[in-house]
């Protein structure tokens, strides 16, 4: 049989949808959006997909490949509502998981919170062992077996369905490490167990034991889930899936039920994924892109940089701050469902808090009885009379939510929801500054995708206010995560921590690193390497990519000048130090690389503003002065016509 | 107050305080993303600001409360010195003279003006702790100084560049006094790329908003002092006072009384530190500029939700008697006035507890505990560390105060574990809370922290700088006192030697060094 009649399929899992992507080897595309039962997540992910099949007349012997993407672990460090875990560290160390950096996130608080939550990791189950080795990796205490086969014991009695083992200086020898995962193991097969060395390759230990004793809290559930969906998959006759990380890349099933934490921002990767690959139809490299994707709650807002998605070391999610290589997703507080107030000194505020969808803003007729952005739009005549779903919006009730806002302005109400959405473009447009100069990218000139239910309906105001002429709205933002399972790679890393001079005498023990990962790599495969640096006393690596095979460390010590200037305005004359090495490899290329799919949605093609165009998906909103046309992949876009860019001129020439 | 703006200008109003906020963070981040000098980068020491040409504070970045404020007596002291009508596109204009609207000397101040088509339309502002600045001891923050020529160069306000170029001299002046004159010099152009960061986001906001601009600011700075009079009214009127002291002056080795009323009256409040010892011949002066982030961090956690600009001010009745240990005359040293200032900081706190028992919070234990090793390892080669270790947080009426965290108006980090042990010949044999030492109460106030180090080989010298080895945090609303700071040395031989709240000694292989931060005030009689 030839490939070409296999399909890959891409399913997604959100809150309310799953949806369901499919494309064949001849370029044949179908999706589905089905709403999800109300059941154990892997049953309600594979009755979703058996309906979408069948749907789509997709028999399962034609199924070649399914890349999965799944928000279980997300909603676990979303919800904490998971027993907690055991932790093993050394002795002396027990609080070490409490402290954390002994800062505070809120500045300004006069009574600041723990900034590790105690729950996860009560007193009585953070264990302390002797045993220790140095910075250098030598053992200076050795583990004392009659104490280690006692501790497992006690935690295999303690009823813990997970351990985390958080020894210091494991990433230099992880010995110790490997033998108390034994012994726990020894003492109860069932135990699910991280090891820090295996989670994170970095010294600096908080961060790495904050991330292992999190990867150990998911790992039953994650474990339990994965399971189930390969069983029910291999029961249906499909093949076994790839599962879509959270640096937007695809591994095995078993890789990551190793290292579940990995998953911690899987869906918006999956959504960067679809970004990218239906931005990237658009052509021109040089020319950033940033992602605005508003929902009910937040926007997210990624960024694509040279082609590839822009990722980051850490991510923010319920409080926690983690240690984790992801798409570099910031979130700003700003969604239909943001609630609008007027405080005390009768000035405006948007969010942070959301009435989300349940029972959502007044406009939806579910009992919600504060006004909110989207009951703003719904004054301004910028929404249908029935959103896509069927939900009609009643438009008395948004006006009286929000008529109480305009008078506690002193103005009309159209003035009242006219500020209310000129502060969410505000509030977006001055996240997205802050996202991309972060990053060195100038968003002044990027083209913006909008995605999300909401994001076409702000991303024109959004990109005026940076000096952006370009928005772009896919065809099919509705699945955009599903096709970004499709449009991800099958990858592989491999990590070094490194504490080396950038120097000539240095450059021989990076080579041994860069040999190490070599070995590991499959011998055809062509790596993509890069380093993380800092000056010397710094501490705030910056990444910068490595050719080890054209490079020498004068051309590489150039080049992290030119980043750090890039990023950071100026270069110091300083010796530079080495702290990472990270190669990565593809293993399986994408289903799907920058074609879109043509899809079925038309629309009405070159309107212009100001106007409102209502997709099967979404609403866009078409500013004065702004055109939108239909491409020929079946893609919107909107482009500032030349009477609105002068005044952009102007500016520009003012500043 | 927004019924004084037009309804016209009332959609543009919350868009430019969102606009206006983000643009003084980005030129902190920028500042601090950048910035060479550690305590800049790890205790986030260095702050940006706009202002209005009169010099009021339109906006001040998200940074260190330590910094709040700070830059207003700065910014004052240059328009004494430099009209606004003399100044030019591309001016700089430096300065860090405690006695001249300054903090202490590593803090250079840079602010410029902000032209739009040749109209002065504000003034960006950005201060950082810089590396070193000279003085008797690298660093730039000695201990021992008895007089601010100890403690390195002082820069009444000049003006530092003419069309966007750093005045050669003035460099090569800077240069010479500092022992890390690259790394002075590479911050400075980071101040400055903050301040063209800040001028830019003013500059286009100035445009789109045209003629409104300014009305739009004043009605900011009204709607933070409406919150911030608002807030004030919600509490009952009263007067309390609360005494505090610091161990020492870091020379001598009498206490140091903080002392401070507060008179709380319909939406006023009046801060008086009379009674606060007079000014110490040790560091621990506190320059006036450097008191009022205190009062600042007091007052913007009255109004949270108000934007971070000069409205705050307005209720506000700051006194700070003249030669204090919070308003020190030339020539006090003033290097180590941070533990003056989370001490002030949580007087106010304490007091407030007696004006709002049922809403304030205890006082914090205040304490950030400086630890400086220097030495060589058995193969002889230096190593240097410098580590912060914080301690506890007040009780409150909503629940127990949060152990081991940097409170008030300092956020230093701890240095990792592993980081400690790959730098230096130093092992932690523990690091966890001082379990017990928040004061008891209905809500216990947080623990302080417990750090045990021993020199594996070689030999140093050790810099402690703690505080509250005599004086406990007090609890509020009936609640009890934390416990007390403790340090001591456990010699190898198995002596124990204890050490007072400043202390510096030798230690060689072997030796330990134990250090217990004090705990918080707990809140509300025990139930």
């Amino acid at each position: 049989m030839s490939t070409a009649v296999f399909w890959s399929i891409g399913i997604d899992v959100g809150g309310t949808y799953v949806d369901v992507a499919a494309v064949d080897g001849t370029g044949r595309y179908q999706r589905r959006k089905v709403p999800r039962i109300d059941a154990d997540p892997a049953i309600s992910v594979l009755a979703a997909l058996d309906d979408a099949l069948h749907a789509m007349a997709i028999a399962p012997a034609t199924v070649g490949r399914v890349a999965h993407g799944s928000t279980l672990v997300t909603n676990m460090l979303l919800e904490r509502k998971a027993p907690p875990v055991a932790v093993v560290t050394n002795r002396g160390f027990a609080d070490l998981l409490l402290v954390g950096r002994q800062n505070r996130s809120d500045l300004y608080t006069l009574t600041p919170a723990p900034q590790t939550p105690q729950a996860l990791f009560p007193d009585a189950l953070r264990f302390e062992i002797a045993g220790r080795c140095a910075a250098n990796g030598a053992e200076i205490e050795p583990l004392d077996p009659a104490a280690l086969t006692a501790l497992a014991r006690t935690i295999a009695a303690s009823g813990v369905s997970a351990v985390a083992v958080c020894l210091l200086h494991a990433v230099r020898n992880p010995a110790h490490e490997i033998a108390v995962g034994q012994a726990l193991l020894a003492a109860n097969p069932d135990l699910a167990v991280s090891l820090s060395h295996a989670v994170d390759v970095a010294s600096g230990e908080f961060e790495r034991f904050l991330a292992t004793a999190l990867d150990a809290y998911v790992k039953p559930s994650s474990r339990q889930y994965l399971n189930a969906f390969c069983a029910g998959l291999l029961a249906r006759g499909l093949p076994q899936p790839v599962i879509v990380t959270s640096d937007a890349g695809l591994r095995s099933p078993a890789m990551v039920a190793g290292n579940p934490l990995s998953l911690a921002l899987a869906g918006p990767a999956a959504a960067m994924s679809g970004f990218h690959l239906q931005g990237a139809a658009g052509g021109d490299k040089s020319m950033p892109c940033i992602s605005v994707e508003t929902g009910g709650t937040t926007t997210d807002i990624g960024l694509i940089e040279h082609g590839d998605i822009v990722c980051g070391r850490r991510i923010d999610i319920g409080g926690l701050s983690i240690s984790l290589r992801a798409t570099d997703i910031l979130s700003v507080p700003v969604g239909g469902g943001s609630i609008v107030r007027v405080n005390q000194a009768g000035a405006l505020r948007l969010g942070p808090q959301s009435m989300g969808s349940q029972p959502g803003p007044a406009a939806y007729g579910r009992g919600g009885t504060l006004p909110t952005l989207t009951d703003a739009l719904v004054v301004l005549n910028r929404l249908p009379a029935t959103l896509a779903g069927g939900l009609a919006l009643d438009v008395a009730a948004a006006r009286q939510v929000m008529h109480g806002i305009a008078e506690a302005l002193g103005c009309d109400i159209e003035a009242a929801a006219t500020a209310v959405v000129a502060t969410a473009a505000a509030a977006i447009a001055e996240g997205v500054k802050a996202h991309a100069y972060r990053h060195g990218i100038d968003p002044t000139g990027a083209r913006l995708i909008a995605g999300g239910g909401g994001g076409a309906q702000h991303a024109a105001e959004v990109a005026e206010l940076l000096g952006s002429d370009c928005v772009l709205i896919p065809a099919d933002a509705g699945v955009v995560s599903a096709l970004g399972c499709l449009a991800a790679s099958e990858t592989a890393a491999a990590e070094s921590a490194l504490d080396l001079a950038l120097t000539t005498a240095d450059w021989p023990a990076l080579m041994a690193a860069v040999e190490a990962i070599v070995a590991q790599a499959e011998s055809q495969a062509r790596i993509t390497w890069s380093l993380e640096a800092v000056y010397q006393g710094q501490s705030a690596a910056l990444e910068f990519f490595f050719q080890p095979d054209r490079d020498d460390a004068a051309a590489l010590a150039q080049r992290f000048d030119q980043v750090h200037e890039r990023v950071r305005g100026h270069a110091f004359a300083r010796g530079v130090r080495l702290l990472r090495l990270r190669g990565q490899w593809m293993t399986r290329p994408a289903t799907l690389q920058a074609t879109v799919p043509a899809s079925a949605a038309g629309s009405e093609a070159d309107c212009s503003g100001p106007a409102s165009i209502f997709t099967e998906t979404t609403s866009l909103w078409i500013p004065a002065s702004w055109l939108c046309c239909q491409t020929a992949d079946g893609n919107l876009q909107m482009r500032r016509t030349g009477q609105a860019q002068t005044r952009q001129q102007a500016l520009k020439g003012a500043a | 107050m927004t019924s004084r703006l037009p309804a016209t200008l009332v959609p543009r109003l919350e868009p430019v305080r969102l606009t206006l906020q983000a643009a003084a963070d980005r030129m902190q981040d920028s500042l601090i993303g950048g910035a060479y000098s550690a305590i800049a980068r790890e205790a986030g020491d260095g702050a940006a600001a706009l202002f209005l040409p009169d010099g009021r504070l339109l906006v001040q970045a998200r940074s260190l409360p330590l910094l709040l404020g700070s830059l207003i007596p700065a910014v004052e002291a240059v328009l004494k010195q430099f009209p606004a009508d003399t100044m030019r596109d591309g001016d700089g204009y430096l300065l860090n003279d405690p006695f001249m609207g300054g903090t202490h000397l590593p803090d250079l101040t840079l602010v410029r003006p902000i032209f739009l088509q040749q109209t002065l339309i504000g003034l960006a502002a950005t201060s950082l702790h810089h590396q070193d600045v000279g003085g008797i001891t690298p660093g730039s923050i000695p201990p021992h100084a008895t007089s601010i020529f100890q403690e390195g160069l002082r820069l009444p306000p000049v003006r530092s560049h003419r069309d966007s170029q750093l005045d050669a001299l003035l460099g090569a002046l800077l240069a010479a006094n500092s022992r890390t004159p690259d790394l002075l010099l590479g911050d400075l152009s980071s101040q400055w790329s903050g301040t063209s960061a800040g001028g830019r986001e003013l500059q286009q906001l100035a445009l789109r908003e045209g003629e409104h601009f300014l009305v739009l600011c004043d009605a900011l700075i009204d709607q933070t002092e409406t919150l911030t009079r608002q807030a004030l009214l919600s509490y009952p009127d009263g007067i309390a006072s609360w005494e505090d002291a610091l161990d020492s002056d870091g020379v001598g080795d009498d206490p140091v009384a903080i002392r401070v009323t507060l008179e709380k009256r319909g939406d006023r409040l009046r801060i008086d530190f009379t009674g606060s010892a007079p000014q110490t011949r040790g560091p621990v002066n506190a320059a006036p500029a450097a008191v009022l982030s205190a009062a600042l961090y007091f007052m913007r956690s009255l109004a949270p939700d108000a934007p971070n600009n000069a409205g705050c001010l307005l209720p506000l009745d700051l006194h700070l008697p003249e030669g204090s240990v919070v308003n020190p005359l030339w020539p006090a040293a003033v290097n180590a006035r941070t533990g003056t200032v989370k001490l002030a900081c949580n007087a106010i706190i304490g007091a407030w507890s007696g004006i709002a028992p049922h809403t304030a919070a205890a006082a914090n234990a205040g304490v950030a505990a400086v630890i400086a090793f220097a030495g060589k390892d058995a193969d002889g080669r230096d190593f240097t560390l410098t580590e912060v270790v914080a301690s506890g947080a007040g009780a409150h009426a909503g629940g127990d105060g949060t152990p081991g965290i940097s409170t008030d108006v300092s956020n230093a980090r701890n240095t990792p574990v592993e980081i400690v042990e790959a730098r230096t010949p130093i092992r932690i044999e523990q690091y966890g809370f001082a379990t017990g030492s928040g004061g008891g109460g209905r809500h216990r106030g947080g623990d302080g922290l417990r750090r045990v180090y021993r020199l594996t080989d070689g030999k140093g010298t050790v810099s402690y700088r703690g505080e509250r080895h005599r004086h406990a945090a007090r609890g509020a609303a009936g609640g009890a006192a934390g416990a007390l700071s403790r340090a001591w040395i456990e010699r190898a031989d198995g002596r124990i030697e204890a050490l007072g709240a400043k202390a510096q000694f030798e230690w060689q292989a072997g030796d330990r060094l134990h250090v217990e931060t004090a705990g918080a005030g707990g809140w509300g009689e025990p139930e």
